[in-house]
């Protein structure tokens, strides 16, 4: 009676170590991939990046549209002045989700890429900020000599 | 003989029992990578790179457009193409896509 019983209490020991092991080795091994809050951030600020030039590429915009402001542009050394009508646009879509920006105009001259960055919006951004770009047809642009130009937002905030 | 057939039922349901747990949790574990990757490739997926060139296919841009616009996919890392009556092409390192039309 007695050897059945410590018997049965080893093979219960051995179970349960079994199952103890088996445990360990789950939570071990479980992958856990957390995305952490800033991607999410980031996603829906690239999102909102990508809406403003949207938006902003108007044709009846005007000196407010990417368009008009492509056509009124005044440049000198690489830094450009947009006309105040896009300047004060922007400027208000960015007050509006708290957000900061820098404004860049690639094209390509020559075979070579020129940049330019637009006055007022020149500031170095930080480490985590998203860029978003969209692609313009420009006809009679006085400072960018190129027939396609890639408008470049950066946000942070 | 009886006394041994009882103490290896014992261990054989907690094998069987550990056979279940491992199975489970490994279901488990495919199951959130799999939700994972595949919310993250939608995020990542360049929706509005795509609808952007597919706006400029429909603006019958000329060869000189298309050599630019090549040139300037190409500082950002991507392979662009676009052609009459919404034909689109882009590349990066996660998408390949091409559109006969892309408005389709």
């Amino acid at each position: 009676m007695d050897l059945k019983a410590q018997t049965f209490t080893l093979e219960g020991v051995a179970a349960s170590l079994l199952i103890l092991i088996a445990t360990y080795t789950v939570f071990q091994s479980t992958v856990i991939l957390a995305p952490t809050w800033s991607e999410f951030e980031n996603v829906q600020l690239k999102q909102l990046g990508y809406d403003i030039l949207r938006i902003m590429d108007n044709q009846n915009g005007e000196n407010s549209s990417i368009g008009g402001m492509l056509k009124n542009l005044t440049c000198n050394n690489g830094i450009c002045s947009p006309p105040m009508e896009f300047s004060d646009n922007l400027t208000k879509i960015l007050n509006a989700i708290n957000s900061f920006a820098r404004l860049e105009i690639l094209c390509v001259e020559n075979g070579e890429i020129r940049t330019f960055i637009l006055d007022g919006f020149e500031k170095a951004p930080t480490p985590n900020a998203v860029r978003v770009s969209r692609f313009v047809i420009v006809e009679n642009a006085p400072c960018v000599n190129a027939k396609v130009v890639e408008v470049r937002l950066t946000l942070w905030r | 003989m009886e006394m041994n057939e009882k103490g290896q039922m014992i261990l054989l349901f907690a094998a069987a029992v550990v056979v279940v747990v491992l199975s489970l949790s490994y279901v488990y574990a495919q199951n959130i990578i799999a939700g994972i990757e595949s919310s993250r490739f939608m995020l990542a997926f360049p929706k509005e790179e795509i609808r952007n060139l597919c706006e400029l296919s429909q603006q019958n841009p000329s060869q000189e457009v298309v050599s630019e616009l090549k040139i300037l996919c190409a500082k950002n890392g991507w392979v662009c193409n676009v052609g009459l009556g919404g034909k689109v092409e882009f590349k990066n390192v996660e998408v390949d896509y091409d559109a006969e039309d892309c408005r389709r």
